[in-house]
């Protein structure tokens, strides 16, 4: 699926107040232009890298580019642990939705990480010791260091391993996907596994350790 | 058990690498090492040894970075600085001549911190019952700090 959505340079409630009602402004009830109206898409997922962190020291943009394939593909080859960039998948996903994605198969994990769209902020890099009380994170994973593809689940108090397999998978389209509240991912060759029921809106956010790589093929929302 | 900051992660991961350990590892910025859940890696004391190699003197470097933080079972006095803020003049009352003195303030460069209580309270619920026990034990952190701080010594030491 495709969307393109062009947010609005100015708010036009703000528009509308500001400039001389003349202007047929009761032409437009304000009644009608709700944020959420207007703000609709960012509960659907766009299939683009945002937000891009660059890590290491590696901010210089014209030393090498992280994020190709017109926004689809966050990499980094910088050697091992080198420096590197992080993103964020566009939008928040509510309710039910479907990603499928491309890992890497390299010496640093590639990863798709999902967290409470509540819990991130700029800089949210979500390194191994993540657990904070109370808080959720589904970590997918695949590298050839450790040949595996790993699947962490932090609860909010403690972390299990719904999945830690070899090899890692070193072509294939990994899915994950919300279906009436459960949280299901698809990784190539294993069964689906159901990781947990989670209503939270989510954010995901791709890895960064030096070299790894993370292809979106599709996202957004999804009827079943 | 030195923490590994102060490093070009590149170039720790390539002292670990010298030590044999091709699988994946990562250092968070608390300077833990992480090993993908594997359990067969190299020691802190073979890591130092490489570390060493590419980076003359780090771990001994280190170790006495250590040992200048502040222990955490004393705490830290408030540290102070007189400095100068302008001049005045006044009347010597000894020769009733003119003169010029500094005029200082005394500010504070690091607050006082307190030190850690020696013991902690734990309390304890038995799982679907109403049933607590309370323990107390010596404070983890200032343990940690202990060991931590022996580690260090022993390598100043050796």
């Amino acid at each position: 699926m495709t969307v393109k959505y062009t947010k609005p340079e100015v708010d036009i409630r703000q528009a509308v107040d500001v400039s001389d009602k003349s202007y047929g402004s009761s032409d437009i009830s304000t009644s009608t232009i709700t944020r959420d109206h207007m703000g609709a898409m960012d509960h659907d997922l766009i299939p683009m890298w945002t937000h891009w962190q660059y890590t290491g020291g590696g901010s210089n943009p014209a030393s090498y580019a992280g994020v190709t394939d017109g926004g689809r593909t966050v990499s980094a080859a910088n050697g091992n642990n080198g420096n590197s960039i992080q993103a964020r998948m566009g939008g928040t996903a509510r309710g039910n939705f479907e990603v499928s994605f491309t890992l890497g198969h390299s010496w640093g994990w590639s990863v798709m990480m999902l967290i409470s769209s509540r819990n991130y902020h700029d800089g949210y890099f979500g390194n191994w010791s993540f657990s904070p009380v109370g808080d959720r994170r589904i970590w997918i994973a695949n590298n050839s260091s450790n040949d595996q593809t790993l699947i962490q689940y932090w609860d909010g108090t403690k972390s299990t391993v719904p999945l830690q397999v070899s090899p890692g998978v070193s072509n294939g389209n990994f899915k994950v996907w919300r279906q009436d509240g459960a949280v299901k991912v698809y990784v190539p060759g294993q069964s689906t596994i159901t990781i947990c029921n989670w209503s939270d809106d989510l954010v995901l956010l791709s890895g960064n350790q030096s070299p790894h790589s993370t292809t979106i093929n599709s996202a957004g929302k999804i009827s079943f | 058990m030195l923490k590994f900051l102060n490093i070009d992660k590149k170039v720790l991961t390539q002292a670990i690498e010298n030590c044999g350990w091709t699988k994946n590892v990562d250092v968070d910025e608390n300077g833990d090492l992480y090993w993908s859940l594997e359990t067969d890696f190299p020691t802190d004391e073979a890591i130092h040894e490489q570390i060493d190699i590419l980076i003359p003197n780090w771990t001994y470097d280190q170790a006495v970075a250590r040992l200048a933080q502040y222990q955490l079972s004393v705490g830290l006095a408030e540290v102070t600085e007189t400095i100068v803020t302008g001049t005045e003049r006044y009347v010597d009352e000894t020769t009733f001549e003119d003169a010029e003195r500094d005029i200082t303030e005394e500010i504070v460069i690091s607050d006082a911190i307190e030190p850690l209580p020696e013991t902690v309270t734990i309390t304890r619920y038995v799982e679907n019952s109403e049933v607590q026990t309370v323990e107390t034990i010596d404070n983890p952190a200032i343990t940690k700090d202990n060991e931590e701080r022996a580690y260090a010594q022993a390598i100043v030491d050796a």
